[in-house]
């Protein structure tokens, strides 16, 4: 992917409005999209047909549980990273979350230095997919 | 002439002769057995890329770079496993046995299953 490239990002989460430090800080250092949504099933929805490069799941969504989204977010579509707001301590926040690589997990009310550290995490691995060819097979 | 390519997530140096790793993501290199009509033409290996959080579709697209086909496992996570099913890397499950060469051999006869949904670890088996 391009440096230049917009990033479209899910914000799937019944409270958006605790989220505006969090959300500035994700288009700070390049242009976003941001395409808030209040439940799984419209988080479905918005990752389908068009490129989407993060979806962040809250805490709270209208139609079930944020780890059951981020499973069915997987399910539908492995290759987009998920970021999940939790209060849960980092143990139990793995233990319940394992398997299904979620990127980062974001404390609730996440600040604009949160979102920094995410979109790195995102730049990071979209680089990854694109450069691991380097290391050549030896036989 | 059927060319497949299996890889083994392995211990230390790999190799026909390796161990297998328990967890593919953090395995330190794969052992890839190239197989014309069945029989075994040339082993290779490659580094495993470094494993972070979040980070487990990066050996899912190594390995599709690669030209894998056919990836044992004994155990995975729900995103990597969606994750090489998109891009056509059939997964099997075999929690056993470590040593490489019999689950390769057991593979070629057709005797191990691929893995199933209720099969990967943690979080994803809901």
């Amino acid at each position: 992917m391009s440096v230049n490239t917009m990033r479209r990002i899910v914000l799937a989460s019944n409270e958006h409005e605790s989220l505006a430090r969090f959300v500035a800080g994700l288009g700070q250092n390049r242009e976003v999209e941001i395409i808030g949504v209040g439940t799984a099933a419209a988080a479905l929805d918005a990752v389908q047909g068009k490129p989407v490069h993060l979806v962040v799941v809250g805490e709270k969504l209208a139609d079930t549980d944020p780890i059951d989204c981020v499973n069915r977010l997987v399910r539908l579509n492995p290759m987009i990273n998920c970021a999940m707001i939790s209060a849960l301590a980092a143990d139990d926040f793995h233990e319940a979350t394992e398997g299904l690589g979620v990127l980062m997990q974001l404390p609730p009310n996440p600040s604009g230095d949160d979102a920094a550290a995410l979109m790195a995490k995102v730049e990071m691995f979209s680089a990854l997919l694109d450069l691991n060819t380097v290391q050549g097979a030896r036989t | 002439m059927a060319r497949v390519r299996i890889a083994i997530p392995s211990e230390g140096e790999g190799g026909l002769d390796g161990m297998r790793s328990g967890h593919f993501g953090h395995c330190d290199v794969f052992t890839f057995v190239d197989l014309e009509d069945g029989v075994i033409k040339e082993v290779s290996t490659i580094p495993n890329v470094e494993h972070t959080q979040g980070g487990c579709m990066v050996p899912v697209s190594l390995l599709a770079q690669h030209k894998v086909n056919a990836l044992v496992v004994g155990g995975i996570g729900m995103r990597p496993l969606m994750g090489f099913r998109q891009v056509g890397i059939t997964v099997f499950h075999e929690d056993q046995r470590a040593a490489i060469r019999p689950v390769v051999e057991d593979l070629i006869a057709g005797k191990l299953m691929v893995i199933e949904d209720n099969q990967v670890c943690g979080g994803g088996n809901r």
